[in-house]
């Protein structure tokens, strides 16, 4: 059934009049059972006068209510914290104060009442069994007041905690808390008093209505009854507020994330209190503790992410590809390359133990050290066992690092050989005439010894020819029905035939789209691909990231190979602009601007023309054709919109494309005779 | 499983109810002894005083049993609720790993079922963060290896370090012994959030051995050196403070070089001086901003030789005694 929603106020007034009903029931039933009087005789002078109390006590103790409540509301919803805590205060004060007002009005209405009853000569003090009676009289009516007062806490504790609730105070001032044992015990007190001393009083010889015996059991019983009542109704309030917390502990432990450190409000000054104070401490405390520990592990994800490399490096006839995806915040997984004095590109790919930062921690070791003993000269083998000793010595044998390292001679009669050597890493993929096959190697971790020796091996690739390095994410990926992929998986992929134009980019961005389609995977994954184009091809790869500026680097190393490779070419700054107009394009509007998106770019510099590629990864919907833009366009702040404009007048040739499924744009510049003879 | 935990629940006693019954069944007592009582005492020839004396007193005795059992189980109520209070206060002021504690379980009363479900929420958060506090747990134990397998005693200097070898930050410290006569050290803190500074510590840990330790040339030209290899590593946010130190015995000198917010202080005879950065007070307190190098004349007095580096919260403090120390 739905309950009628009451005001508060409009609770509180029926509360009040409820006990003061109850009240003058419980006199008129004493004088008519105790004092053997009559409905008539009480008519003429008890009724009146109790029923002038209650009015009068209603109205005092609603005054009451509206002077301390009203401020109440309104500083609810102030801003000031020392206002609304305040006001706070003062909502849950307010029932013991109403206590306390009910039993003082009580006590002075008593003696009014029986100062009346002297004055009209209806008691005399003359015997004393009279002044005894009197204080028989005076004792169960200030049992009934503190009867009344009991309920009217009650009552009001329990009508005013919604209002509590809605203040939405998370903690206890120290100095605000009280005890709830002890009102409890005094109500229990008041309880045994209220039976007592009306049992005895009923057991005095004087009047007998119905039966002595009736009579004894009729008012034992009902004093009883209300003092058990009211018992219960005091400490089950107490535990109604216990269970209250409870409900909402429980909740959050089932329920999900997002809520899981929600507090609750603060609904009473005593031991209820103090416990949800501290509660909503602790989970104060937890919130911060572990977002600050969520917050760091992003943070150490950016460090990392700046230790993997970004752009391949300008060397000529190897186009190197490559993806490394965590599969949380920090992984183990690496990959790096650098370019070795003799234009040797030097590759190499990892996979620490273990995942997360402990992993991450080993992993930026293991990276600085492959760049400083790279640096330092000699053969793959030689670079990975001096490395060993080093990983040995942090990890004291404890964890270990799986690791390959190639360097390909790009120049000279040696151009095309590839050296590789491995410790413990999977074996690399060598992809010749649409065969993959694998590379063997047998070899130990880094770090299991530190006397461990690496041995390489070598190839000579033809051109065409890719060499894949993988982690063992890859092969333990599985894909929707659950199976693992395997590595016959990425064979089967790699001797897929493809295109020769389409960038190794895209080719392991496919690849690794796919694996990502799968099931979600359970450890970091890293492909890097390397081809081969032979020592006469010229072409440069780059992965443009989806932030503004990450077109600057790409600017730079075109800038520098083709003044190297065409000195007196004088097109470059309109090939750079074109470059720079495609790339900010594709940043905006495939890549959307977010740094985990990516698409690779192509300058290829063919006999008779330099060709740029920049690939869209976006909504693969081509671009609309280039509009001319107002003359006044430029006054615009900041002028925006001459990009396809621009591409179209600076270069011979704008067009776009669709390869293996990515959509691309592709801008032509034709070399005059003089380059093509420097070409 | 749902059905077993609301058994659970169910399991606990209303304490409310149960006293109230106790109350009750006070009351029938009373009331019954009360009228017993007065209908044996009618009978005898006591005054009527006497009678409501005595009745009254076996109410009060009677009522005093039953309050007192009452009171004692409100009071033992309320006591255990302080006592989850204070737990739970100490819980929210305890370390990170500590915070995720189970409260002893109560009672079979309400205290118990409130128990229940602040240990069921406990649970909760410690799956959640399962995953992250193993992480750190691992990752405290690699950084715990990744220091440098620290010499307690070298020659007559005794060597101690202030900083953790377990914890998660930027914090590292490197000696390698050159030969009998040379000790070389290095030793700082990368400033910033603990996890991304303790990646930025392990790769230059990495570094700084993989350049191994500068055996003819000045520290300032080693540190320089390592220092350029970390502009990857040390990035945004992060702030690498270092110094390096090499003890000659031999030629009885401490060539020094510092960078970022790193000091050496010589404590000897009483007095401190300091090198490096600005350093105040009594003692080496506080490392300014800069590079600097040198090279301090060490003798054969006792003395000390500290090594600040970073803010006073993440400072390294190498303390080197001389010779008046015995050596165990």
């Amino acid at each position: 059934m739905k309950r009628w929603p009451a005001s508060p106020a409009v609770s509180l007034f029926a509360a009040m009049l409820a006990a003061l009903l109850t009240g003058s029931f419980c006199i008129y039933l004493n004088n008519r059972i105790i004092h053997g009087m009559t409905f008539a005789e009480q008519w003429s002078f008890h009724i009146p006068l109790v029923a002038a109390g209650d009015a009068l006590l209603l109205v005092l103790l609603g005054g009451m209510a509206l002077l301390r409540l009203s401020p109440v509301r309104k500083s609810r919803n102030g801003e000031h914290a020392g206002e609304r805590m305040a006001a706070f205060r003062r909502l849950l004060d307010f029932p013991l104060e109403w206590f306390a007002g009910l039993l003082g009005l009580s006590l002075i209405l008593i003696f009014l009442f029986h100062a009346v009853e002297l004055a009209a000569g209806r008691i005399s003090l003359g015997a004393p069994e009279d002044a005894a009676n009197l204080a028989m009289s005076v004792i169960a009516e200030l049992n009934i007041a503190l009867m009344l007062s009991v309920l009217l806490y009650v009552f009001s504790r329990r009508l005013l905690r919604t209002q509590a609730l809605r203040f939405q105070i998370h903690a206890l001032p120290r100095n605000a808390r009280r005890s709830a044992a002890g009102m409890l015990s005094v109500t229990a007190a008041i309880c045994f008093v209220i039976v007592v001393t009306n049992c005895i009083r009923v057991l005095e010889p004087g009047t007998t209505v119905l039966h002595p015996a009736l009579d004894y059991l009729l008012v034992a019983g009902l004093y009883s009854v209300l003092a058990t009542g009211i018992f219960a109704l005091s400490i089950s309030e107490s535990r109604k507020e216990l269970r209250l917390v409870a409900d909402h502990l429980r909740r959050l432990a089932s329920g999900g994330k997002d809520g899981l450190h929600q507090m609750f409000p603060v609904i009473a000054l005593d031991e209820t209190g103090w416990l949800t104070g501290a509660w909503n401490q602790l989970q104060q405390r937890i919130k911060n503790e572990y977002e600050q520990v969520e917050r760091n592990m992003k943070l150490a994800h950016a460090v990392q992410n700046r230790l993997l490399p970004l752009s391949p490096p300008p060397v000529g006839g190897a186009e190197i590809a490559s993806v490394c995806r965590q599969s949380s915040d920090v992984g183990g997984d690496f990959h790096d390359w650098l370019v070795l004095p003799g234009n040797r590109l030097c590759l190499a790919v990892g996979d620490v133990s273990g995942k997360g930062l402990p992993a991450a921690l080993l992993m930026c070791a293991v990276m600085a050290g492959f760049r400083s003993e790279a640096a330092k000269g000699g053969s793959p083998g030689d670079l990975l066992t001096r490395l060993n000793r080093h990983v040995h010595r942090m990890t004291r044998g404890e964890s270990f690092v799986t690791m390959a390292v190639a360097v390909l001679d790009t120049e000279g009669p040696a151009a095309g050989t590839v050296t590789v050597a491995s410790a413990g890493h999977l074996d690399p993929i060598h992809v010749s005439n649409r065969h993959a096959g694998e590379w063997a190697f047998s070899s130990l971790p880094l770090g299991i010894t530190p006397d461990a020796a690496y041995r390489e091996s070598a190839r000579r690739l033809g051109k065409g020819d890719v060499l894949v390095f993988l982690t063992d994410g890859i092969v333990e990926c599985r894909d929707d029905s659950g199976h693992l992929n395997g590595f016959d998986w990425i064979l089967g992929r790699l001797s897929q035939p493809v295109p020769s134009a389409l960038p190794l980019a895209s080719r392991v961005d496919a690849i690794m789209d796919e694996l990502d389609g799968g099931y979600a995977a359970e450890d970091d994954r890293t492909l890097l691909a390397l081809r081969w184009h032979g020592d006469d091809a010229m072409r440069r790869c780059f992965r443009l990231i989806g932030e503004y500026g990450a077109e600057k680097p790409i600017l730079r190393e075109t800038e520098a190979w083709i003044r190297r490779t065409l000195p007196e070419w004088p097109r470059v700054d309109d090939l750079l602009t074109v470059l720079s107009e495609m790339c900010l394009n594709a940043i905006e509007h495939g890549l959307l601007a977010e740094t985990g998106r990516s698409s690779p770019v192509q300058v290829h510099l063919t006999g008779e023309a330099i060709r740029i590629r920049v690939w869209d990864c976006g909504d693969r919907q081509p671009a609309p054709a280039p509009e001319v833009p107002p003359a006044d366009k430029w006054r615009q702040d900041p002028p925006r919109g001459w990009g396809l404009y621009l591409i179209n007048r600076l270069a011979d040739g704008f067009g776009f494309g669709c390869d293996n499924g990515l959509v691309y744009a592709e801008s032509v510049f034709k070399l005059d005779k003089q380059a093509r003879e420097e070409c | 499983m749902n059905r077993l935990r609301a058994n659970r629940h169910e399991a606990h006693v209303n304490s409310a109810m149960a006293m109230t019954a106790f109350m009750a069944g006070g009351f029938v007592c009373i009331a019954a002894v009360l009228y017993a009582l007065h209908r044996v005492l009618s009978a005898s020839r006591l005054e009527s005083w006497q009678l409501f004396g005595l009745l009254l007193f076996a109410g009060c005795a009677l009522s005093a049993l039953v309050f007192a059992a009452i009171t004692r189980r409100i009071v033992r109520h309320h006591r255990e609720l302080r006592r989850i209070t204070e737990r739970l206060e100490s819980l929210a002021s305890a370390p990170r790993f500590g915070m995720l504690e189970r409260l002893p379980s109560a009672s079979r009363f309400e205290t118990g079922e409130l128990t229940d479900a602040l240990n069921a929420l406990q649970d909760r958060f410690a799956r959640e963060y399962e995953r992250l506090e193993k992480d750190l747990r691992l990752a405290s134990q690699v950084r715990g290896l990744q220091w440098s397998e620290t010499l307690d005693w070298w020659g007559r200097w005794r060597i101690s370090c202030s900083g953790e070898r377990k914890r998660v930050d930027g914090v590292f410290l490197e000696t390698v012994p050159l030969d009998e006569n040379r000790l070389f050290m290095a030793a700082g803190v990368v400033n910033g959030p603990d996890m991304p500074a303790a990646l930025a510590a392990s790769a230059l840990i990495m570094v700084i051995r993989t350049h191994g330790a500068p055996a003819a040339e000045r520290p300032a030209g080693w540190l320089d050196r390592v220092t350029a290899w970390t502009a990857d590593i040390i990035t945004s946010g992060l702030e690498l403070n270092i110094a390096a130190v090499m003890i000659d015995e031999s030629a009885g000198t401490v060539s020094w070089a510092v960078r970022g917010r790193a000091a050496v202080g010589m404590l000897r005879d009483g007095r401190t001086e300091t090198f490096g950065n600005a350093a105040c007070g009594a003692g080496v307190q506080d490392a300014g901003q800069g590079a600097g190098s040198g090279c301090i004349r060490i003798g054969d007095s006792a003395g000390e030789l500290v090594i600040l580096t970073g803010n006073a919260e993440s400072a390294v403090r190498l303390s080197v005694a001389g010779d008046k120390e015995v050596r165990p």
